[in-house]
């Protein structure tokens, strides 16, 4: 869509004061309305900024390329047609761009007509920045030119089974790019950032950069979320709120920055019109294969997550009961992260294509492993030892029984594994069915990497989330319901 | 059980047997060609079925698999389509591909899950090609607003340079203008929204310079100056201007890569989802062929048991006939041949059947024959109608006799005598009663006979013998006299007799010691003679040869 053109005014440097204006946005994953998205309303506010003389940058701080399920099917393309359309000045990356590894986020920055930074990654096998990232980005608006630097955490490795790249050390990335920045004379250099640690508020204070955006939504919910207090560190701690950060500083006074920022909710602002149009676009063209219902459900249940990371979940045990199965397996585990529809369904509820796929919008395959039963124990164990920062690898089980306490300290929280009654003893080995990303050792499953992989009847290059529709499919009716798998013995009533 | 019940009964053992183990034979063959045929007709019904359904649908999975295949690739040519030509042969091709698949998919159990997402692919085909000939349609366009560009460009320096201005106004005037379209040129290679924006904001600085600087000339025809500025600013910056559509086309080029690849992961999703029916179909014929397979080992492993049963009973049937039947025949035919060349030899065969039965017959037969044999020989020894020895017997015996005369010194004497008037009597009486009255005269012969010695033979037709060995003359013709009075006894009527009213009989008699005894035909033709004189002697009379030369007149003149 081509923007109205405005003819800007020539500011001129030798005014004395500098103003200038930075829309921060991201973690969009998901379009439609009924998912806290935004776009349309992204469009409108960014429309109204660039009409007013103050030149305006829009940073978008990624993390949508995924998890979504619209992105399931096109890795997420539409995303980045979208960002198209409101014209960013730069994308950073965060962990969950990497929804569909490397490769595909690679594809996108092509798809993309602006820079999408990464500077604290660089690729095993070139030493240099992934495949159409760029380690640091000048952007300009009229006669300011901001240098921006984006960093993520190491976590993204884990969480996200990287093997193609590798995460450098925050800190020094960010000396190094921000003195090549200002050698090349920007105005003011920025940094992007994602991460739970408070690893980054150094830089600011000691001047290496002089902005810091970043944005969590999931900050209220983690016990040990840190959240900074400072005027140049820009946090945007929910999910429906775009800042509109004003710079303003006198001249050859670029160290007081008189930063103010406010933050819009999505709500507060009208719908661009066109926007709209694109995204029902969008929405509407898997309808007639995303809602064919596959079968319905006797019973009520919800997959929000602080359910499925934190206990035994209905939706978690009927995807892991379809697992086993499928594969004819022991057992099965998946790790609640991967479970990202945070919806409720009712009884008598109509199952489609669509909900599996909202609930399961990663692409990794079934996986059959041979584990003895310590590397289980260990398994299992580790999967406790997120509960309190609600990690994804809290682990949803089916063939397996076990209590824990989840007051003693990570690592120390399993009590009793039983398999078909019997304790798990460590020289038994059981059949495992999982995904191809626990598997290749995701989300620290480290001991999963050195397991047997073994052969299955049935089609081996089958997403997790199609073995589920195959499964509801065939039973029609499916009646999802907690059967005292999973027991925290710390908690006093054991109902919940 | 009588002696014969028990012996028919153990009589049809052999017969029993073989008839039983042939039988028994044949049935085992049908039952193991019967047993071969249903098991074959089964294997040929399993590989009717996988040649007629199996072999056709794993077939035609794989042509639904090349053909994805083939929408792939056209796929990545109709995003990467530069022109109008290549974009349509990619975009014919694959709705081509796309009938093909949605026909071969008709048959899969999936069909409509997998027809649901063709229709979707068919969609997404139809909007990337919209997509592509947007993209081609605009570099086309800002090709042209580029070339418009640099025509304006040209015409503002021809039209500066015309104008009377000064070197410094032209310089002034001309820079600006010639890096605006450098930056228009700019802005078309560059992928970047923000930056194509940033360059229109220089254009559009650098555009307003050069007015400011043409109004700042203030005896200055503006006349063509400004119309041309303000077609290169519409030109560039316009609604449709070059900075504008680059912008688009930018925007444009993203989502046709997006909608690309989004077409790529469906075909492949289509492709996952077309591969488990086949994972099905193909493993239904794997295990069709793997059932067929053992069925066809162990169908042969029965055949080859039943074979082998079969052949060793037809081995041990051989043997048995051999031992029991043929054996045993052989060695009763070799019996039989030793008795044929000597009596003693016995015929003795074991066993209680047909064989032994035969052998009996045998035996019975051989001893049949010897007995006829015998009597055979008796008879030809034998006048069959008297029952007196005949010529022949009295032959050997005088040979015999003469034998046995001379070694001992012994006198022999023969008597030859015939019946009177014999002829006369057969013609006058018949026939018949001619036998009768030879037998008559045999039997009167016979109870002349004294001695075991002597012999009596009908020596021919009338013609009666005798033989009297160690008899002299004497002897003999009292021998002759006791035979003239048994037959003068026996009084038989002969009308026709001219010496007798009874039948008569002339009897010649010759005797041979060890000084007249020659060969035996000198003693037959001796007594005829004597038999001659004794007829010359007026018949129904005895005389001996050694009476031929005195008495001879003497007797034939009685």
């Amino acid at each position: 869509m081509a923007f109205a053109f405005a003819p800007l005014i020539a500011v001129s440097k030798q005014t004395s004061e500098h103003n200038l204006t930075i829309i921060f946005s991201g973690n969009m994953n998901e379009i439609s309305s009924d998912k806290k998205s935004a776009y349309p309303q992204l469009s409108y506010l960014l429309k109204k900024h660039r009409n007013k003389p103050t030149p305006v940058f829009f940073f978008f701080g990624g993390g949508s390329i995924g998890p979504s399920m619209l992105a399931t099917f096109d890795r997420g393309s539409h995303i980045v047609d979208l960002l198209n359309q409101v014209e960013p000045d730069v994308m950073a990356t965060t962990k969950r761009d990497f929804s569909f590894l490397e490769d595909e986020l690679s594809l996108r920055a092509y798809e993309a007509a602006f820079p999408i930074v990464a500077t604290n990654l660089i690729d095993v096998e070139t030493n240099n920045v992934l495949d159409g990232l760029s380690t640091s980005v000048i952007t300009r608006q009229g006669d300011y030119s901001i240098g921006v630097l984006s960093t993520l955490s190491e976590r993204a490795i884990q969480e996200y089974n990287l093997t193609q790249v590798r995460v450098l050390d925050k800190a020094e990335a960010v000396k190094k790019h921000a003195s090549l920045l200002r050698q090349q004379g920007v105005d003011l250099v920025a940094l992007i950032n994602t991460g739970i640690k408070n690893d980054v508020i150094q830089l600011l204070e000691d001047n290496i950069v002089d902005l810091i955006l970043q944005k969590d939504s999931n900050v209220d919910v983690r016990k040990d979320q840190y959240k900074p207090n400072h005027s140049n560190y820009i946090f945007v701690s929910s999910q429906d709120e775009f800042a509109v950060v004003n710079v303003r500083w006198q001249e050859q006074d670029v160290q007081n920055l008189n930063v103010s920022t406010e933050y819009i909710r999505y709500q507060q602002l009208f719908k661009d019109a066109e926007m709209q149009q694109v995204v029902e676009q969008y929405e509407s063209r898997l309808d007639n294969l995303l809602d064919e219902v596959i079968g319905n459900t006797q019973t009520s249940f919800r997959t929000q997550r602080n359910l499925v990371r934190r206990k035994e979940n209905e939706f978690g045990n009927l995807l892991t009961d379809a697992l086993k199965q499928y594969a004819k397996a022991d057992i099965a585990i998946i790790n609640g992260g991967t479970i990202r529809g945070e919806r409720n369904y009712i009884r008598s509820q109509q199952i489609t294509r669509r909900d599996v796929i909202s609930e399961l919008p990663y692409r990794s395959n079934i996986e059959l492993l041979e584990l003895s039963g310590d590397v289980l124990q260990q398994t299992i164990e580790h999967g406790l030892s997120g509960i309190d920062s609600l990690l994804g690898r809290f682990l949803q089980v089916s063939g397996i029984k076990f209590t824990y306490n989840s007051q003693k300290p990570p690592g120390q929280r399993l009590l009793s594994l039983t398999h078909n009654g019997q304790p798990v003893t460590a020289n038994k080995v059981y059949k495992v069915a999982t995904s191809e990303y626990l598997a290749g050792g995701g989300d620290d499953f480290t001991m999963l990497l050195s397991a047997p992989r073994l052969d299955f009847k049935g089609q081996k290059n089958i997403l997790v989330s199609d073995v589920l529709v195959n499964h509801i499919r065939t039973a029609n009716t499916i009646a999802p319901a907690l059967d005292r798998r999973i027991i925290d013995i710390s908690k006093s009533n054991l109902s919940k | 059980m009588t002696d014969n019940d028990n012996q028919k009964t153990k009589k049809t053992s052999l017969a029993t047997l073989v008839t039983g183990a042939f039988v028994v034979i044949v049935v085992l063959s049908l039952l193991s060609t019967s047993m071969s045929y249903s098991r074959l007709f089964n294997f040929s019904k399993i590989l009717n079925n996988i040649t007629e359904n199996s072999l056709p649908e794993a077939s035609r999975a794989n042509q639904i698999n090349d053909t994805l295949k083939e929408i792939l690739y056209l796929t990545e040519r109709l995003t990467n389509a530069n022109n109008h030509s290549s974009r349509r042969i990619a975009v014919k091709e694959l709705l081509h591909q796309e009938i093909k698949l949605t026909s071969l998919i008709e048959s899969f159990d999936d069909s409509i899950h997998l027809n649901n997402q063709i229709k979707t692919a068919r969609r997404e085909i139809a909007d990337l090609n919209a997509l592509v000939i947007e993209r081609i349609n605009k570099e086309s366009q800002i090709q042209d607003k580029l070339s418009r560009a640099y025509k304006l460009q040209n015409a503002l320096i021809a039209s500066l340079s015309n104008l009377s201005v000064t070197n410094s106004f032209f310089e002034q005037a001309s820079l600006p203008i010639v890096k605006i379209v450098a930056l228009a040129g700019q802005s078309a290679n560059i992928n970047r929204l923000q930056p194509v924006r940033q360059i229109a904001r220089d254009i559009s600085d650098n555009i307003t310079r050069v007015k400011a600087l043409a109004l700042q000339q203030a005896n200055l025809d503006v006349t063509t100056l400004l119309p041309n500025l303000d077609q290169l600013q519409q030109a560039l910056l316009g609604k449709e201007g070059l900075t504008n559509l680059r912008v688009e086309q930018l925007q444009i080029i993203g989502r046709t890569r997006g909608r690309g690849n989004f077409l790529h992961n469906l075909i492949l999703d289509i492709s996952r989802l077309a591969g488990t029916s086949t994972f099905k179909i193909n493993q239904s014929i794997v295990e069709d062929a793997q059932k067929a397979s053992s069925d066809i080992a162990t169908q042969v492993n029965w055949s080859i048991t039943l074979a082998v049963f079969v052949v060793l009973f037809v081995v041990i049937i051989i043997y048995f006939i051999n031992q029991r039947i043929v054996a045993r025949l052989v060695s009763l035919n070799e019996s039989v041949l030793r008795r044929i060349k000597s009596e003693s030899s016995a015929i003795e065969v074991d066993g209680n059947d047909e064989i032994s039965e035969l052998a009996k017959s045998f035996v019975y037969f051989s001893e049949k024959v010897e007995q006829q044999t015998q009597q055979l020989q008796q008879l030809s020894l034998t006048d069959s109608l008297t029952d007196l020895p005949n010529r022949r017997a009295m032959d050997e015996r005088l040979t015999h006799d003469v034998h046995t005369a001379k070694r001992g010194h012994w006198p022999l004497s023969v008597i030859l005598l015939d019946i009177d008037f014999f002829k006369l009597y057969n013609d006058f009486y018949g026939h018949v009663a001619g036998d009768e009255c030879l037998k008559n005269v045999a039997l009167a012969l016979k109870n002349v006979q004294q001695r075991e010695s002597d012999f009596m033979a009908r020596y021919g037709g009338e013609e009666f013998a005798m033989l009297l060995p160690s008899t002299d003359k004497e002897g003999a013709i009292k021998v002759a006299k006791r035979i003239k009075a048994n037959i003068e006894s026996l009084k038989l009527r002969h009308k026709k007799s001219k010496v007798s009213k009874y039948i008569t009989v002339s009897i010649g008699i010759a005797t041979f010691n060890e000084n007249s005894i020659a060969t035996v035909d000198n003693i037959l033709i001796s007594t005829d003679r004597a038999l001659y004189g004794a007829k010359e002697s007026g018949r129904n009379c005895y005389f001996h040869f050694d009476d031929f030369d005195k008495d001879f007149y003497k007797t034939t003149a009685k």
